[in-house]
């Protein structure tokens, strides 16, 4: 090490200026927070998210943090009332409008909003003290982003949960109350294909595999892929193309590579067994059309008949 | 679109894990708030959560915030923000709207100047008179000396804009500068190329008057030339009492104003100079930077399109921080560049501690505010506490 190394001492204090600056920035002063109560909000930020960051990486840390927002928050989850009527009049209408547009109805939007508004607040009980969800904030992002977050994770959570709880009179609707049981487990797919198929999906990168999903699995649009990547639609576009493509040609070369030919590839590639087993019910199902007329027998057995 | 096999849809359909990120970190993922290594971990992850991608989609603002949030503005951004993705639909209406502002402004000038000074209190008549005569002084001589940029400066010398109610407005490069109690109380307006002018009295809307008291009441920079701006960008100086004194300040000599009023008739009339008065906010907004091939590229289209920053052909990067408008940009053999104003103009930077000259490779840069920073070699750390003026060897 060399002797311009500096001092750990003097870094620290760097750190404390900044702390200090951050508090003042934030305006927690005036909800009451002291600047030590800020610092260990701080700390408690810096431990979850940089557990063994140096000073350094807490100082980028902390310069990226929403401080204002989290001064906010930090004070209505202490209960400030000052704090929440800042926080009432900036963010009240927006949940309720952020509400309606994640639920898309205005009574589940209602109810997802006012459940949300609760936990905010606190309803929650530990050891005799209101916990506030406020409390987990962390500044990261926008408070108006979190929230927008945390109700999108509470409806997901609460759309999954009420797909579990399906009414029997709807199931009997559907005609699926008495469904068969699917078949599809014991159908084997060739193994070569299966480790083919692993093999090149294993080799993709996370963001092409996000587009992957997105695009074919959950049926995001072009444009909201771009939005989440930060890039254009345009090119979402051509890397879904190009991803495709590519990923089709690995399969195949890995199906050639494991003793298929190329013909065989393409068509244990392209043909579904699932596709195979619908087709076969649907053969199996079809009602046999009866012939008005039975058909004469050729008494010349040469078909002139 | 190319389609993917029923099997490999359902092959990519991977079991969701168990542990997700939490609402802060999904939170700053969507408003690009992240660390490249957290973003990275994030999209690692919902690469395989479709429940996080849910939540994700779900949580995204509606298309007309998206941008504003993305890149750190407030919950509620002025009407000119919030329009942020519109910029190429705005600028080019902005162009047209340059256009006609010109051939408006040629119109008015031709116009007898009772009119124009009719404008202004009784009590400004005068010097506003004194001072037109000087402006009509100054056209005279250049047109004797048959400058062609002299007829351009009386095409962009409008008395009055036009663009009131607009989201933006033209700046008159040659605006009366009258030390009068109106002309006082507004605001100086301070331009790309080092001008500054005050704006006379004009119809000019309550909004606009806002906007531009709310745009970055930074110092001018002096050194930076006309042609690095991009689409020209107008700033806006502290407004009040200093105006009459700025003023006279900005009046040095006559040459030197009919040089500078020249240049900024000639940017007006191109539309490239700083004319037109944007946010810089904005624009720095879709500034992306990037590394590919050792070269540092930038786009000034939020990602749409790229362009090698010609800083050093010879030099190949391979590290690059930035932050604001603070940019770092290292590489090969230990070479380091250093902009200041996002990519404007680029510095040279030397690390040196004590007689130990860097020549290592650099391989990652980390800077958490203007003076602060670090870089870091495949052996060493180096830092700094004085924006790379003076810089600390650690052995790793």
């Amino acid at each position: 090490m060399s002797d311009a190394v500096q001092p750990v001492v003097e870094i620290s204090q760097g750190l404390n200026t900044l702390v200090a600056g951050l508090y003042a920035k934030s305006g927690a002063a005036s909800f009451d927070l002291s600047c030590e109560q800020f610092t260990a909000i701080l700390e408690e930020i810096a431990t979850k998210y940089q557990p063994s960051g140096s000073v350094f990486d807490l100082r980028e840390l902390y310069s990226s943090l929403r401080i204002e927002d989290l001064a906010l928050a930090r004070a209505c989850a202490n209960g400030h009332e000052r704090a929440w009527e800042i926080f009432l009049t900036r963010f009240r209408a927006k949940l309720y409008d952020i509400a309606g547009y994640i639920a898309k109805e205005s009574s589940a939007a209602r109810e997802l909003a006012d459940g949300i508004y609760g936990d905010l607040y606190g309803t929650a009980n530990r050891d005799g003290q209101r916990v506030s969800k406020l409390a987990s904030y962390t500044g990261r992002g926008s408070l108006e982003g979190w929230l927008r977050t945390v109700m999108a994770q509470e409806f997901v959570n609460k759309y999954r949960r009420q797909r579990r709880l399906v009414s029997l009179d709807g199931e009997e609707e559907d005609g699926i109350q008495f469904a068969a049981k699917g078949t599809e487990s014991s159908i084997e797919i060739d193994p070569r294909l299966e480790s083919a198929i692993a093999e090149a999906l294993a080799g993709l990168e996370d963001a092409d595999r996000f587009v992957l999903s997105s695009y074919y699995l959950d049926r995001r649009t072009l444009a909201e892929i771009a939005r989440t990547l930060c890039v254009h639609e345009s090119t979402i576009s051509r890397k879904l193309d190009k991803l495709a493509k590519s990923l089709r040609k690995h399969i195949l070369n890995g199906l050639t590579q494991r003793g298929m030919s190329r013909r065989q590839a393409e068509e244990a590639l392209d043909t579904d067994v699932r596709d195979l087993q619908v087709n076969i019910r649907k053969h199996l199902t079809q009602k046999t059309e009866v012939q008005p007329f039975p058909k004469k027998k050729d008494p010349m057995g040469d078909g002139s008949a | 679109m190319e389609d993917l096999p029923k099997l490999v849809r359902d092959r990519l359909a991977a079991p969701a894990p168990s542990d997700h990120p939490d609402a802060d970190l999904l939170t700053a993922f969507s408003e690009n708030a992240l660390g490249p290594g957290e973003r990275a971990e994030i999209v690692r992850h919902l690469a395989v959560c479709s429940f996080c991608r849910e939540v994700n989609s779900l949580a995204q603002p509606e298309e007309e915030k998206a941008l504003a949030v993305a890149v750190g503005m407030s919950a509620a951004p002025p009407l000119a923000l919030a329009r942020a993705p519109r910029r190429g639909f705005n600028l080019r209406w902005g162009a047209l709207g340059a256009v006609a502002v010109i051939v408006a402004a040629a119109t008015w000038s031709l116009r007898p100047s009772h009119k124009e000074v009719s404008a202004l209190p009784p009590q400004e008549v005068s010097s506003a008179k004194g001072d037109r005569r000087l402006d009509e002084l100054q056209l005279a001589q250049a047109k004797e000396e048959g400058s062609q940029l002299s007829h351009q400066k009386q095409m962009a010398a409008p008395k009055q804009s036009p663009t009131a109610g607009s989201s933006f407005k033209i700046v008159p490069k040659t605006a009366v500068v009258n030390p009068s109690r109106e002309v006082a109380s507004s605001s100086p307006v301070v331009t790309e190329s080092g001008d500054r002018a005050v704006a006379p009295p004009s119809p000019v809307g309550e909004f606009d008057r806002t906007m531009a008291k709310a745009q970055t009441p930074a110092a001018p920079a002096p050194d930076r030339q006309p042609g690095a701006a991009i689409m020209g960008i107008a700033k806006t100086a502290q407004a009040g009492n200093e105006a009459p004194d700025v003023a006279r300040q900005e009046r040095p000599s006559q040459s030197e104003a009919k040089d500078k009023k020249t240049l900024a008739a000639a940017e007006v009339a191109t539309g490239t100079g700083a004319g037109v008065a944007l946010d810089s906010t904005l624009i720095n907004s879709f500034m992306r930077w990037t590394l590919s091939d050792g070269k540092l590229r930038r786009s000034t289209d939020a990602g749409v399109n790229w362009e090698i920053v010609p800083i050093d052909q010879n030099s190949v990067f391979r590290a690059l921080s930035v932050l604001g408008e603070e940019l770092w940009v290292g590489g090969k053999n230990g070479v380091l560049y250093h902009s200041p104003d996002n990519g404007k103009h680029w510095v040279h930077v030397v690390p040196t501690a004590g007689e130990e000259l860097l020549t290592e490779d650099i391989v990652r840069l980390e800077f958490a505010d203007a003076d602060h920073g670090k870089l870091i070699t495949p052996h060493s750390e180096w830092t700094t506490e004085n924006c790379g003026a003076t810089w600390h060897r650690l052995q790793r």
